[in-house]
């Protein structure tokens, strides 16, 4: 093998590596995997949110209607409470990027945006004080977040994509 | 007084990143220099300190084993005397308060299930990150049913009771 040929080996095998791996490479892998255009509109449809404020106690009341699949919930993974009420209820239609919010009796802000959009749900980052969180919801499986206490009771966050 | 990319030099050296004539010439000055000398060890007690409490540490899988059995470790919830009754096993909390500071699992880009040509889908957690401060917090469920998160209160974990819920 002269030097010429080392050369010319060397010079094609940098190229390949780099087509793979830079920024450039990676970007034409993804474009591969894009769906198709008719899943365009799909793609620009706003996050349905369904943001539920309860307010839970131990002590035996009443179940509010609307609550019982949370409080079944809540129940199998141990929390049984005896009270649980609806105290706000909301629609929001948030589009990536765009910012919705709650305020909850006890006067604390939950903040939620829709960050990215997967095949079935989005990536939706929510604060609420100092705590923060990502998650990857998707229809019908309601994030709940509880912690606040309340008049001897407990507030609970409960966020759900439509 | 020692420049931040000395420090920075000493933590690659003790991290093993530095070789060939950088090493060799970090060396020399760390053999001319009794503050970095001092520096170095630092660093190494730091690391020895990190490492202990990472053996410590249960994996995030132990975590999410341990919280699932949450509910079965729970006893039935009495009425509440001075906020909530629920009781916790001891040891709970320790665990609880481990895990509490950032909770940050992986992000794949794209969906939310891993699948490929014969590979079944499977969820992925729901939970891409979480964090409380010092607060701790558990994940009670995480699958695809429903994401259920509860902070607990700072004080009284120790003592295995949930008795004050702090806002």
């Amino acid at each position: 093998m002269s030097w010429g040929d080392l050369r010319r080996g060397l010079a094609a095998g940098w190229c390949a590596v780099a087509l793979g791996l830079s920024p450039a490479g990676a970007v034409a892998q993804e474009q591969f995997a894009q769906p198709a255009a008719a899943d365009a509109p799909a793609r620009k449809a706003p996050a349905r949110f369904e943001v539920t404020v309860l307010r839970a106690e131990l002590a035996k009341g009443a179940i509010d209607p609307q609550a019982e699949r949370l409080h079944n919930l809540l129940a199998k993974r141990g929390l049984a409470y005896g009270t649980l009420r609806v105290v706000a209820h909301q629609r929001k239609d948030l589009m990536l990027g765009e910012i919705g919010a709650v305020m909850t009796p006890t006067g604390k802000e939950y903040r939620f945006r829709p960050l990215d959009r997967g095949d079935t749900g989005f990536l939706v980052a929510i604060d609420w004080g100092s705590n923060r969180g990502d998650f990857r919801m998707e229809p019908g499986v309601p994030v709940m977040l509880g912690g606040q206490p309340k008049d001897g009771g407990q507030i609970w966050v409960v966020l759900e994509l439509r | 007084m020692m420049s931040e990319r000395l420090v920075k030099d000493l933590h690659a050296y003790h991290d093993g990143e530095l070789s060939g004539p950088r090493r060799w010439w970090l060396e020399r000055r760390i053999a001319a220099n009794p503050a970095a000398q001092a520096e170095l060890a630092r660093i190494r007690e730091l690391g020895a300190a990190l490492r202990a409490q990472a053996e410590q540490t249960p994996a995030p899988d132990l975590w999410s084993a341990i919280v699932l059995q949450l509910p079965s470790a729970m006893p039935a919830a009495e009425p509440a005397r001075d906020g909530f009754g629920f009781t916790l096993p001891p040891w709970l909390g320790a665990v609880v308060a481990a895990g509490a500071v950032v909770i940050a699992l992986y992000v794949l880009p794209g969906g939310g299930t891993r699948t490929g040509p014969g590979v079944p889908a499977v969820r992925e957690s729901a939970v891409q990150l979480l964090d409380t401060g010092r607060r701790p917090a558990v994940i009670l469920q995480d699958d695809a049913e429903a994401t259920i998160i509860l902070l607990l209160p700072r004080q009284k974990i120790d003592a295995g009771r949930i008795s004050d819920v702090v806002g």
